[in-house]
């Protein structure tokens, strides 16, 4: 018997680029944002034929090679090879329009060789397409919460037939379906467990991929993932929509037609000189998780009270002039820290 | 020949390095390449010159350590007489190399230092250790990226510099004829050097406009450096 995921993530309909209410921003689920961005130039263009959408993309294409995934005719799932000692595909520079080209005259093949731009800077490549094709990151939110002077980062992702295997990014996610159709299939955090992810050094584009395959899951292998269907809910999106992928929320994405565009929007609102999260993971790692029981339970322990329980509980009984790290981190507490761990890793 | 490998820690984790200076470790040379970021520590010990390189037939800096091409009047024994030793040989064995990391988020050119593992400074038992105990950069590592970075940031402004230099019409040929206290007449030529009298008279505009791209003070610092052929002479004489 299959088991498949019944939820469908919440829709929203009538939502316009300069109209997303501020909820969506710090929603702690998936949103689909039915039609945003239908009137692009390039969603209309889509609409019309692959060709139309092609030769407008060339029209504002800058020239800069850009990494492309080349897969093997019959490769859809951007994944390992079978011992997963190696990636299913390659990486490397091309020239935009001679992939675009590629994908075109294989339209009509049954079994085209799989083309990938993925995550491509849209400044980079498509320096004019931001004039009609751009979300404004002006709502409400992003005046309480500073996107720290740095826009958003804009990528665009071209492909034929693509499946990017379940994996989180740290960054919160608006992702417009322009050109095709996309399915998205998405799982809370907290089913990191049921996920299996696999490598931490080879993945596809840098955070890891989960090892179950979803269209043919190995029960036998991967038996938590049961749980995760349960917990897991399906975004599809025609050209013209878009979803909200909050932070750290687990995604599955399949670009389902013989040509298809992404654009899609990454930020983060907490400062970039406190650093990335990932870091102390890796930290963790080497430091922490092969201690002895005892010791890393009470490692556990002082994570909770200093980090994980409030961002004030550990400071708020003490003088507020002597609370130091344990009170407000602002910028020059923040440097400090880095000369200090840099110091301190420098061994 | 050498043998370029991208360093890292763990390949290299136990890698020494012979730091000093002799005729064994190809020191004993009459010029080395400078660049244009180290021409203040420079010119307190050396002369500056441009020359053409033989196959570009481009500009580029040296500065002379000797009056004949394998003598490096600096070098006695084990020992470089100076306080300051030019980039292009304290940092031996490392070059800086290039790699492509767009695929990871990364620069298209990203400088990477290199180690020849063929340098005869290169061991694993004598001189100065490349990574601490655990895998950190030692001081040594950090001074080393430092000098390849005023390397590679001199390489970059170099043709610039030429170009600026060249528009107003102040570099000139120079022949350099040295007679020593033995009576040895030395000619040295394809040498040139900025020419004191039109920088002296450049105009307000151009002297804020070459000030404003970096290379004024560079211009002083190659015309004063001349002084330093003196004190050549005087150690070759000292020698004889």
């Amino acid at each position: 018997m299959t088991v498949s995921i019944t939820i469908k993530t919440k829709v929203l309909e009538d939502c316009t680029p300069d109209q997303i209410p501020d909820y969506v921003y710090t929603s702690n689920e998936p949103i689909i944002l039915k039609g945003l961005v239908k009137n692009w130039p390039l969603v209309k263009a889509g609409l019309m034929s692959p060709i139309a959408a092609v030769d407008l993309l060339k029209s504002h294409y800058s020239g800069a090679p850009a990494n492309t995934y080349f897969g093997a005719p019959g490769t859809r799932r951007l994944a390992y090879n079978p011992d997963s000692t190696k990636l299913n595909f390659e990486n490397r520079k091309a020239q935009i329009s001679e992939v675009l080209d590629e994908i075109l005259s294989n339209l009509d093949n049954e079994n085209p060789p799989l083309r990938y731009i993925a995550s491509n800077i849209i400044e980079i490549s498509f320096p004019s397409l931001k004039d009609e094709h751009d979300l404004p990151f002006n709502a409400a939110h992003f005046k309480t919460h500073p996107l720290e002077l740095a826009d958003p980062h804009r990528g665009i992702w071209i492909g034929n037939k693509t499946l990017s295997p379940c994996h989180y990014d740290a960054q919160s996610n608006i992702a417009c379906c322009v050109v095709g159709k996309r399915k998205f299939t998405l799982f809370p955090p907290e089913q990191v467990h049921n996920l299996y992810p696999g490598s931490l050094e080879l993945n596809p584009g840098g955070p890891a991929i989960t090892m179950v395959d979803f269209d043919n899951p190995d029960f036998e292998k991967y038996p938590r993932y049961r749980d995760a269907i349960a917990a897991g809910q399906v975004a599809e999106l025609e050209a013209g929509d878009a979803v909200f992928i909050p932070c750290m929320w687990w995604h599955q994405v399949e670009a389902l037609s013989p040509f298809n565009v992404l654009i899609n929007y990454w930020w983060n609102t907490y400062p970039k000189i406190r650093g990335q999260a990932m870091n102390v993971l890796y930290l963790a790692l080497m430091s922490i998780r092969d201690r002895p029981e005892q010791e890393k339970q009470a490692w556990k322990h002082l994570f909770d009270y200093y980090i994980f329980n409030s961002n004030t509980q550990a400071g708020e009984h003490l003088p507020y002039e002597t609370r130091g790290l344990l009170g407000e981190i602002d910028d020059t507490a923040a440097r400090k820290l880095r000369s200090m761990l840099l110091q301190k890793l420098n061994r | 020949m050498t043998n370029l490998a991208p360093l890292n820690n763990v390949t290299h984790k136990d890698l020494k390095i012979i730091t000093q200076h002799s005729e064994q470790f190809g020191n004993n040379i009459g010029a080395v390449l400078t660049f244009p970021t180290e021409f203040a520590d420079i010119q307190r010990e050396y002369p500056i010159f441009f020359q053409r390189n033989p196959e570009t037939l481009k500009y580029q800096c040296v500065a002379l350590l000797g009056i004949t091409p394998g003598e490096n009047l600096f070098l006695d024994n084990e020992k470089w007489n100076a306080r300051y030793i030019p980039a292009i040989v304290a940092r031996e064995p490392f070059v800086i190399g290039f790699e492509d990391q767009s695929a990871d988020g990364g620069d298209e050119h990203a400088p990477v230092v290199m180690v020849d593992m063929d340098s005869p400074r290169v061991n694993t038992h004598e001189g100065q250790a490349v990574f601490l105990e655990f895998g950190g950069n030692t001081q040594y590592l950090e001074s080393i990226n430092r000098i390849l970075q005023g390397i590679y940031q001199g390489m970059s402004v170099s043709d610039e510099m030429f170009e600026a230099f060249t528009q107003l019409e102040l570099i000139e040929p120079v022949s350099l004829e040295i007679k020593l206290k033995n009576g040895e007449l030395h000619r040295l030529t394809g040498n040139y050097t900025i020419n004191r009298e039109k920088l002296n008279s450049l105009s307000a505009k151009e002297l804020a406009k070459l000030n404003k791209a970096g290379f004024l003070e560079g211009a002083f610092l190659v015309a004063s450096s001349l002084n330093n052929m003196k004190n050549l002479i005087d150690i070759k004489n000292s020698k004889l």
